[in-house]
């Protein structure tokens, strides 16, 4: 009961605020404008053409023959396949921008090196490459139950459809709107810490916060009603900047809709939480999270892109939790691959609850 | 009943004792005052009670329950008015008493009719739909009241109500606290007022320094400085009057001296009045009037600190 009285407080507190409201809307969509039409110069590309390639398959076996199947598949696609002569020589190129990426397929294993700087067509090739070998995995799996099966399926290199050879269809690359749609919003939502951090100091600047503790409350049950309410708001924030930056300034945000919505709510939950421990642990929330939260946001991409960072900033933008997401949303959006999903969600919403479990402490020992 | 029986009752910050053994026993149906100047332990002593402190040392009972052992059950009978106004701006009238009397398990027509008939009993029902930031500081206090006694608690503690209001609001208040008492709530009210207390309460403990100094009624405190005659003296001009040499005279005990006023307090077997207003005819001031006092809260304080209570 405690908890839902906090809860619709909050949101009604929240949708009252109509001043932090249309700033939490209004602003990321004013920057996917701005941002989006400036800088349109440095994303020249809507879709990719010719991705070279250079690959490393000595050995004769299964996975080689298979392998030439995708080197087929992928020159229909539009990839250019070179033959390394070394796998040295080949990293080297791959480094220097000669090439999108080298796959190197030895007997059991396909590996796959990526240039930073050509992410997008990397992360293509990665994701076609990733079906191929869900493909190859499961005429393994035919050949041990009925080998004949197995080789005629083989031979027969038209016959796919017992393993949908997933590609990313239109082979986009994003546009400087479709970029900043995703990392304004993902900057923005980093933002709504201060809403978390408003929802605890709040209480303490209007002197509420005693009134609230001599209730017959249980703590955890205020603090739950204020994280829920807090979320809430937030996440209905960030869906109408979606419906708006989707419709109305028709940035692509892929076929994975759902699973984007996951990440962002990770986020929220990230973001939501670390401003209302901040809100605990410093007088002067608003600066600190002034200072964390562009630090955040540059490390993750949010105003350039990682890939043209150096090294060592390529290493420190590891330590952006939004940098996850949005690296997560891109695989998402342009490669169809799921393999960052889990990890950026397990990353803030790890993050989230250490956060929540500081809150919680702090909240305990809250006296007057 | 009791309502509240505090022993031994100790709270320390650092090496500072903001409650020093304090005892007290408070019956249902009393206005209970807490008197004391500011710092005093009157703050600490309401947050113990509330739950919002823990003590050091001691016991505390509410209706024969111990609030450590069974916070909420006490908390579910006490409604607080805080010191300083604590209600949402951007809710309604409405919304905020509604908001805490929930809190206090209320539900459905039974809460919306307890937050109807609070709001028109602290002269708001007029205000329902209006938010706080559209109020003047006295309909602020009375809301600030209003939150906490929708649920009908059997103890009400109010923290310096009256702080900062108009003459007009504070009368309201005052005369809620009594109205409140009539319906059978046991009132603990604390004031550096001495003037509010003195009006509303039935029984009254003196803090001072985390101690209770005196406690007892209005007229037993009173009666501590029964040996006190207090004289007011007002001149034409007190920039002649020295203090010390007042304080000379025989018996007296005090000297206070204000814009026109000499507050002269002796002890009352000590006739010195002829000796006083001698010492304003030898010096030449002319004296306009010349009246004795009794004793009030504000005395009884004097005489055993040493000290004004809004020093």
């Amino acid at each position: 009961m405690t908890m839902i009285l906090v809860f619709i407080k909050e949101i009604k507190q929240n949708l009252r605020n109509v001043r932090a409201m249309a700033y939490l809307v209004l602003f990321p969509i004013i920057l996917i404008l701005v941002l989006g039409t400036a800088l349109s110069g440095a994303f020249d590309q809507s879709t990719i053409k010719d991705i070279d390639i250079i690959y490393a398959s000595p050995n004769d076996g299964p996975l080689a023959q298979a392998f030439k199947s995708f080197i087929t598949k992928g020159g229909e696609m539009g990839f250019t396949f070179t033959e390394a002569q070394s796998v040295q020589e080949a990293q080297d190129r791959v480094t220097n921008g000669n090439y999108a990426c080298f796959i190197n397929v030895s007997d059991n294993e396909v590996e796959i090196y990526e240039n930073d700087k050509e992410a997008f067509k990397a992360n293509l090739v990665e994701g076609v490459l990733g079906s191929f070998i869900q493909r190859y995995k499961a005429l393994s799996q035919i050949a041990v139950v009925n080998p004949v099966v197995a080789s005629a399926l083989i031979k027969d290199q038209s016959s796919h459809d017992f393993v949908k050879l997933s590609t990313p269809g239109d082979l986009r690359k994003p546009t400087a709107m479709d970029y900043y749609a995703v990392t304004m919003l993902t900057l923005i939502i980093l933002y709504s810490s201060i809403t978390g951090a408003h929802a605890i100091k709040d209480e303490k600047t209007a002197k509420t916060l005693p009134r609230l503790l001599c209730a017959p409350v249980k703590k955890y049950e205020v603090l739950t009603g204020k994280i829920l309410g807090t979320l809430v708001i937030t996440s209905l924030q960030v869906v109408v900047v979606i419906l708006i930056s989707k419709f109305l300034l028709k940035t692509y945000w892929g076929d994975h809709m759902l699973a984007i919505l996951l990440l962002l709510a990770s986020e929220v939950a990230m973001a939501v939480s670390l401003g209302m421990s901040v809100a605990f642990l410093f007088r002067n929330e608003r600066g600190v999270l002034n200072f964390l939260i562009p630090l955040m946001a540059f490390f993750g991409g949010s105003y350039i892109q990682v890939n043209n960072f150096s090294k060592t900033m390529q290493l420190i933008a590891n330590f952006s939790p939004v940098g996850w997401i949005n690296r997560a949303i891109f695989s998402l959006i342009y490669s169809n691959d799921y393999s960052s999903v889990a990890k950026a969600i397990s990353i803030n919403l790890c993050l989230a609850a250490i956060f929540v479990v500081i809150v919680s402490f702090s909240f305990r020992k809250e006296t007057v | 009943m009791k309502m509240i029986k505090v022993e031994g009752l100790i709270k320390k910050f650092g090496d500072n004792a903001a409650v020093d053994n304090i005892s007290l026993e408070i019956e249902e149906g009393e206005i209970f005052g807490l008197l004391g100047p500011n710092g005093a332990g009157k703050s600490t002593i309401i947050n113990i009670l509330c739950g919002l402190l823990s003590r050091d040392r001691g016991k505390v009972e509410i209706l024969g329950r111990d609030i450590n052992k069974d916070p909420n059950a006490a908390k579910k009978n006490i409604g607080i008015v805080p010191q300083d106004i604590a209600i949402y701006d951007d809710l309604t009238a409405f919304e905020n008493i509604s908001f805490f009397a929930g809190l206090y398990g209320l539900k459905g027509n039974l809460l919306k009719n307890r937050v109807q008939e609070t709001l028109e009993f602290v002269g708001l029902a007029d205000k329902a739909k209006s938010r706080p930031s559209d109020f003047s500081g006295g309909m602020k206090r009375r809301l600030n009241i209003a939150c906490a006694i929708a649920h009908r608690p059997k103890l009400i503690i109010m923290d310096e109500p009256t702080v900062g209001i108009d003459p007009q609001s504070r009368n309201h208040i005052l005369q809620s606290v009594r109205k409140l008492n009539e319906l059978g709530s046991t009132i603990i009210y604390t004031s550096h007022y001495m003037e509010e207390v003195e009006e509303l309460c039935s029984r009254i403990a003196i803090i001072d320094h985390g101690k209770v100094i005196a406690e007892g009624t209005n007229e037993e405190l009173k009666g501590i400085v029964t040996n006190i005659n207090s004289v007011w003296i007002m001149v034409d001009s007190v920039s002649r009057v020295n203090a010390d040499a007042l304080r000379a005279i025989k018996g007296v005990v005090n000297v206070e001296i204000a814009e026109y006023l000499i507050k002269v307090d002796s002890s009352v077997d000590m006739n010195n009045l002829d000796k006083l207003i001698l010492y304003f005819t030898e010096n030449l001031i002319a004296i306009k009037s010349i009246e004795t006092k009794t004793p009030n809260l504000e005395s009884v304080f004097l005489t055993l600190t040493g000290r004004k209570l809004r020093d």
